[in-house]
């Protein structure tokens, strides 16, 4: 019952996932401190009920919920604010570590793709889950997970990649 | 697949911004503390969870408003606490009871029976339905009183229903706060006499403040116009 902080295996497991975490939570909340609580809230979650951590499907869909649900307590606010501060939509500070201009369109791209095709592909590539994790993840079936998968790289083509 | 290959090659290179110091330091500190650390505390912690406002003087209906709500969370963790067989025992609200009576330093603690929520229904009437009010004490007085009671002629009132509030339910729509009209004990009339007619005596239909006795300047006008009359 009682995962302390002095076992210091959670601190391996967080500094290995974290990163991915916080760019999934990303995709819901705004800005990087709400992706920070929303990680940190799932996290805890996580970890107080002893799962196992082979069960990372199960510490998605947490974070999914929990973003989920600070959209929906919070929506009013993130609205007017907003519509407060509209031109600051676009220094909205960026999710990787970017180095060059083509990383920036890159970046760019994904952030322009659906919301369903964008949630797979950040699991799929920098979470590196497998369609089965995904689909138990997000509740919905492999082939889901897996033609999602494949319009979200088309779709990253057509806009990235000029043909 | 093989088409998106160099594009994966291309996405994989994107790296996701590292957690930051702060994010895992609040994580080693949220895991610190024991699973139920929120319910653990006294009302005093949650308003100041660094201890800095324990010597100010608060308000009283603050420190009420607090204490209830670490009661109602004390039961939640009890019946939690429990196994779904124990929950069903007969024993369970009695385990409950004694956690709902905490006592702390410097913290008065209503007991739970002064403010009890009663239905609205009980004593809403016709002049009551404005004034509506979920907690209300309930009231110890001999109008709501629980007795039976023989009267003159031998029939058995029947009990007062437990209100909480004096003002009684009445049907009539003359006069409806009968509770407190002192109708017996001053003997007030609120019908004209009918048996004037009887009688000879005409009151005009008015209001007689006592019946008992007839009204002497009642009569003294009558005699004064006949008088006058002849």
């Amino acid at each position: 019952m009682e995962n302390v902080a002095t076992d210091e295996e959670w601190r391996v497991c967080f500094s290995q996932l974290a990163p991915g975490l916080l760019l999934f939570a990303r995709q819901w909340v705004r800005s990087p401190a709400d992706a920070e609580d929303v990680v940190q809230e799932a996290f805890v979650r996580f970890w107080r009920r002893n799962h196992s951590m082979g069960n990372r499907a199960l510490l998605y869909a947490t974070v999914r919920s929990i973003a989920l649900d600070f959209v929906r307590r919070d929506g009013r606010r993130a609205r007017r604010e907003s519509n407060a501060s509209s031109e600051m939509e676009q220094s909205v500070q960026p999710k990787f570590a970017i180095e060059d201009e083509s990383e920036e369109l890159l970046a760019a791209a994904v952030d322009g793709l659906l919301p369903e095709q964008r949630e797979v592909l950040v699991m799929k590539l920098w979470n590196e889950l497998t369609f089965a994790e995904i689909a138990n993840a997000l509740c919905i079936s492999q082939n889901t997970a897996a033609s999602r998968y494949r319009y979200a790289l088309g779709a990253l083509k057509k806009s990235f990649i000029p043909q | 697949m093989t088409d998106f290959s160099e594009l994966e090659e291309q996405l994989r290179k994107l790296r996701p911004l590292a957690a930051s110091e702060d994010l895992i330091a609040r994580v080693e500190h949220a895991l610190g503390r024991p699973a139920n650390y929120r319910k653990r505390r006294s009302p005093r912690q949650i308003a100041a969870p660094d201890g800095s406002g324990c010597g100010v003087s608060w308000n009283r209906l603050t420190e009420f408003r607090l204490a209830s709500v670490w009661r109602q969370r004390l039961h939640f963790c009890c019946l939690h606490a429990l196994s779904w067989k124990a929950r069903n025992k007969g024993s369970v609200r009695l385990l409950c009871m004694r956690q709902y009576q905490p006592f702390h330093r410097g913290i008065v603690i209503v007991p739970q029976s002064l403010f009890p929520q009663i239905s609205p229904r009980s004593f809403t009437t016709l002049g009551t339905k404005d004034c509506f009010s979920h907690l209300a004490p309930i009231s110890r007085c001999g109008v709501c009183a629980r007795k039976n009671a023989r009267l003159c002629d031998g029939a058995i009132r029947r009990q007062a229903l437990r209100c909480a509030s004096r003002i009684r339910v009445r049907k009539s729509l003359s006069f409806q706060f009968r509770a407190n009209d002192l109708f017996a004990a001053q003997n007030y009339e609120k019908k004209p006499d009918h048996s004037y007619r009887r009688r000879g005596v005409h009151f005009g239909h008015r209001i007689c403040a006592n019946a008992a006795k007839p009204s002497k300047s009642a009569c003294s006008a009558r005699s004064t116009r006949s008088s006058r009359s002849t």
